[in-house]
């Protein structure tokens, strides 16, 4: 088995707010391999995105507090750092990438200046002219055409796609080894959707880099990862590798997910859609919190579900097959 | 389902009732209210509160520091101060109340013939308001106070009419909005009970940044006419402003600071609190700033 | 750009004709003239004099030919001081209010964006309150209360300064600081607001990801747009500096144009008055010009091509 690169145990983030705490994560684990890429698959809300801040240490707190739980990287625990350890790391070491290009470069500065500071902030030997040649070739590496042009024009003078791309080339100033992608391609059009996939999965295999990318897209995660996390509500549901998931899911929360999936196959169905809404984090109902959605709800539903491993690589946390 | 009660809760509370609640909580605000009711009763109430004339003066006496008698003092004309910053809050008040009172007249016509009528007129409208803009406006209430006569009644309509522009902005952009609100409320079923909506959506949306821009107009006009008054422009002796009575102390700074203190504290108190009241009624009926 | 400012200028020319029109026909509908408080005038030298300003003529020609001096760019002979032009008064009296303004503005900018950046880099403590809370104080402090304060600490009290007039460099001071301390105030207050909008967005966020020191992205991230508000506060607050310098010229006795002004307009000196107003209201235009400009050059998104 690949030795993992980032392991995260137990996470606990809760939002301490007016209208009561926030569970927005809640025992979350999950460790990522040396160059293999871990999707991480929930409704909006679910805390993909939150797990992802509180790993990079950029959550404001308060309100937000990190409760509990271990993030293991490179032999240190990422939560124990300080907040200028976690600086040093941050970019260097794990990139991200953000869901809406549009808002995610800074409008007030050119290219060049957001590109070359995510080396030179780390590394204050490097001259100007390195950081700057080491931007052109950047903006070349995600398939920026005329970068010598492109790196002195500000972010409004290009396109949805073409940003992303520059995310992209920023994250890569430096040599990290993890890319946290967050929905990366939520806000683009599904043209440019699949070239910044392309982007990305080429990177990926040409530099051994690990990956968490997260979606809510179940065809970008059959194409993209090896392994896959369901979350649901803040709470871990079922992981396993991609085929596991996809050919043996055991979890019903993942087995609609999966059904909702439109099909090209069946054109006359009808789209499933999961009944109910998403809970509502400041009141979740005990037990498992998917339950009153659930189609196969229980009686013991309303108690905490065990985690329940499938095999080595699959697990499951619910009460199906628990003996009543 | 309690939930839901508290929802439905919610949602029949009107906009009204929500932002009186909200500033109710808000404790900075309702002191500046309690403050300002409390410097208006007092306004209005001088000639019961006070057994000295405003313009009784008292030659032998002259200026002494502030005593059981004179709680503020008298002045160098043996004036008691107590006396003179009650009254001068009645003028202060009056002309920053009524002189906005213009302003809001003047801005929210303006504003709501130009949005309103739109097109072409609209965009003349706003023309003359850039060309507004680049007036010098305190000279020409200088102008018109000098040329004119010093007249309580002329400075109402000249401070008044210096404010209004901003509000005409403000109401205008409103009042766009509100007509195309009026079409997706038409082209919504007949059936709806329009006034209702136009009672609980359309007009709040006009009318509470009226009011707090109003709230924030008046600390501005009481300045300016203690401004005018401190060059000699205003209301005139014996009557007296806080911008006199500060324009007196000036003049007897160093021998008798206590003329100069007080009416000095009276009016930024009353500055201070009319600031803190706009901010809390801006975070109070403005819901977009639930978050800060 | 160049078109644009070009245009600009050309833009003011109506602008500056509807003040021109305005004013001129205020101050001659006012009851009283010029001559009236000059009691014993034998009737000829008055003749002389109206002859002389062509207050003999109609109104309407008075006014034709006051365009068309204003047009050589005369703004015409004083009414009360005699033998000299308005051009002349204004550019004596003009740079003494501008050093008092130009620095108090100084004074205004620095204090006020280095407050605002403070109190934005910790919201909601205490290095946030604090000058906060100073702010609202000097929002509330105007010109006639900080004068004499000021007035009585440094020139009464510690003897630093003098107490007024215009003969010594450390004499522009506490005028500056007087005219300044509200503009503080509010720059104070905008730069704090523009930052924490900024530092809201997603694009700090993502700076933070690439793990940006903390004062490099308050410095190069967010003061760039964040001085956006204090800018387009620039305009009003550069030509409210020149009109609230009258309080000041007063407080302290200084000989600028807005002391001038006053007395001008007590005077009934037609030409002199007009002539203020105008100049003023060319600079409102020029700063509100420059106003768009630095916008220009501060956000990337903004152009006049």
């Amino acid at each position: 088995m690949i030795e993992p690169i980032l392991t995260v145990d137990n996470l606990k983030t809760y939002f301490y707010t007016r209208s009561g705490i926030i569970k927005a994560v809640d025992g979350l684990s999950f460790s990522v391999a040396k160059g293999k890429t871990l999707s991480i698959v929930g409704e909006s809300g679910s805390g993909k995105s939150v797990a992802m801040m509180s790993i990079m240490g950029l959550l404001p707190q308060p309100p937000a507090k990190i409760e509990g739980g271990s993030v293991q990287f490179q032999g240190q625990d990422l939560l124990k750092l300080t907040q200028t350890e976690l600086r040093t790391l941050r970019g260097r070491k794990i990139g991200m990438i953000f869901q809406d290009p549009m808002t995610s470069l800074n409008p007030y500065l050119k290219i060049s200046t957001q590109l070359m500071e995510a080396l030179t902030e780390h590394d204050r030997s490097v001259s100007k002219q390195t950081a700057y040649e080491r931007a052109l070739w950047t903006l070349e590496q995600v398939g920026i055409s005329d970068p010598i042009q492109r790196i002195n024009q500000y972010p409004h003078q290009f396109s949805g796609g073409m940003r992303q791309r520059v995310m992209i080339a920023m994250t890569l100033m430096t040599d990290p080894e993890v890319i946290i992608a967050d929905e990366p391609t939520t806000a683009l059009d599904v043209t440019i959707q699949a070239q910044i996939l392309d982007i990305l999965r080429n990177l990926q295999v040409k530099r051994g880099l690990s990956m968490i990318l997260i979606t809510h897209d179940l065809g970008i995660v059959a194409g993209m990862s090896d392994e896959v996390l369901v979350m649901y509500a803040g709470r871990p549901v079922e992981q396993g590798t991609v085929e596991e998931l996809f050919y043996h899911p055991h979890h019903p929360y993942t087995q609609a997910l999966l059904r909702s999936i439109p099909s090209v196959m069946h054109e006359n169905q009808e789209l499933y859609s999961i009944k109910g809404l998403p809970p509502d984090p400041a009141n979740l109902p005990p037990g498992c919190p998917f339950a009153p959605r659930c189609e196969r709800v229980m009686p013991i539903c309303s108690q905490i579900p065990p985690v329940r491993t499938l095999s080595p690589t699959h697990t499951s946390v619910c009460h199906l097959e628990t003996p009543s | 389902m309690n939930n839901n009660e508290a929802l439905a809760n919610e949602m029949g509370r009107s906009l009204w009732q929500d932002a009186l609640q909200r500033i109710r909580k808000n404790k900075v605000a309702m002191a500046s209210f309690w403050y300002l009711l409390f410097q208006g009763t007092v306004a209005i109430l001088a000639p019961f509160l006070t057994r000295f004339g405003y313009e009784t003066t008292d030659l032998l006496l002259g200026a002494t520091a502030p005593d059981w008698v004179h709680l503020f003092g008298t002045d160098d004309l043996g004036r008691d101060m107590f006396t003179r910053v009650l009254y001068g809050a009645r003028v202060s008040l009056m002309v920053g109340i009524l002189a906005t009172l213009v302003s809001v007249g003047i801005g929210v016509t303006y504003g709501a013939v130009s949005g309103y009528t739109g097109g072409r007129v609209d965009a003349l409208m706003m023309r003359g308001l850039e060309i507004l803009y680049a007036m010098p406006f305190t000279f020409f209430v200088i102008i018109l106070m000098v040329l004119f006569g010093r007249n309580i009644y002329l400075m109402f309509i000249a401070l008044g009419a210096v404010q209004w522009l901003t509000m005409a902005r403000i109401v205008r952009g409103q009042v766009v909005s509100l007509k195309t609100m009026e079409y997706v409320t038409a082209a919504r079923a007949m059936g709806v009970r329009n006034h209702a909506i136009i009672f609980r959506h359309i007009l709040p949306n006009v009318i509470s940044p009226v009011i707090i821009y109003t709230t924030l107009t008046i600390p501005g006009v009481i300045l300016e006419e203690a401004f005018l008054s401190f060059l000699g422009l205003g209301v005139q002796e014996p009557m007296s402003s806080w911008g006199t009575l500060i324009a007196d102390g000036v003049t007897a700074l160093e021998t008798y600071p206590w003329m100069i203190v007080y009416p000095c504290i009276t009016l930024m108190l009353t500055l201070v609190a009319l600031n803190f009241l706009g901010d809390g009624l801006r975070e109070a009926l403005d819901p977009k700033s639930n978050w800060e | 750009m160049l078109l644009y400012i070009c245009k600009r200028i050309l833009g003011m020319i109506p602008v500056l004709w509807v003040i021109v029109t305005l004013t001129f026909f205020l101050i001659r509908l006012a009851p009283g003239g010029p001559f009236d408080q000059e009691k014993h005038i034998p009737p000829e030298i008055l003749e002389n004099l109206e002859a002389k300003y062509h207050m003999n003529e109609p109104l309407y020609m008075q006014y034709v030919h006051y365009l068309g001096m204003l047009a050589r760019g005369d703004l015409g002979p004083s009414f009360r001081y005699e033998n000299r032009t308005v051009n002349e008064i204004i550019f004596e009296t003009f740079p003494v209010s501008a050093q008092v303004g130009g620095l108090g503005l100084l004074y205004a900018l620095v204090i006020g964006v280095c407050a605002g950046l403070f109190a934005a880099s910790r919201p909601n403590t205490f290095r946030d309150y604090i000058p906060m809370f100073f702010s609202l104080i000097g929002t509330c402090l105007p010109s006639f209360v900080i004068g004499p304060l000021l007035m009585l600490l440094f020139a009464v009290k510690l003897q630093w300064v003098s107490v007024s007039g215009w003969e010594k460099p450390t004499d522009v001071i506490l005028p500056a600081i007087t005219l300044g301390t509200m503009y503080a105030a509010y720059f104070a207050r905008l730069t704090r607001g523009g930052i924490l909008d900024l530092i809201r967005q997603d694009f700090i966020r993502t700076a933070h990801a690439k793990g940006v020191r903390g004062w490099v992205i308050m410095l190069r991230h967010t003061l760039k747009g964040g001085l956006l508000p204090s800018v387009s506060f620039l305009g009003p607050a550069a030509a409210a500096m020149l009109t609230g310098s009258l309080v000041v010229e007063t407080i302290f006795n200084i000989p600028g144009l807005g002391r001038f002004f006053v007395q001008s307009a007590l005077n009934r000196d037609y030409t002199l008055v007009m002539g203020c107003v105008l100049f003023v209201a060319v600079l409102i235009v020029l700063m509100n010009l420059l106003v768009d400009i630095a916008y220009a050059l501060l956000d990337p998104r903004v152009s006049y091509e």
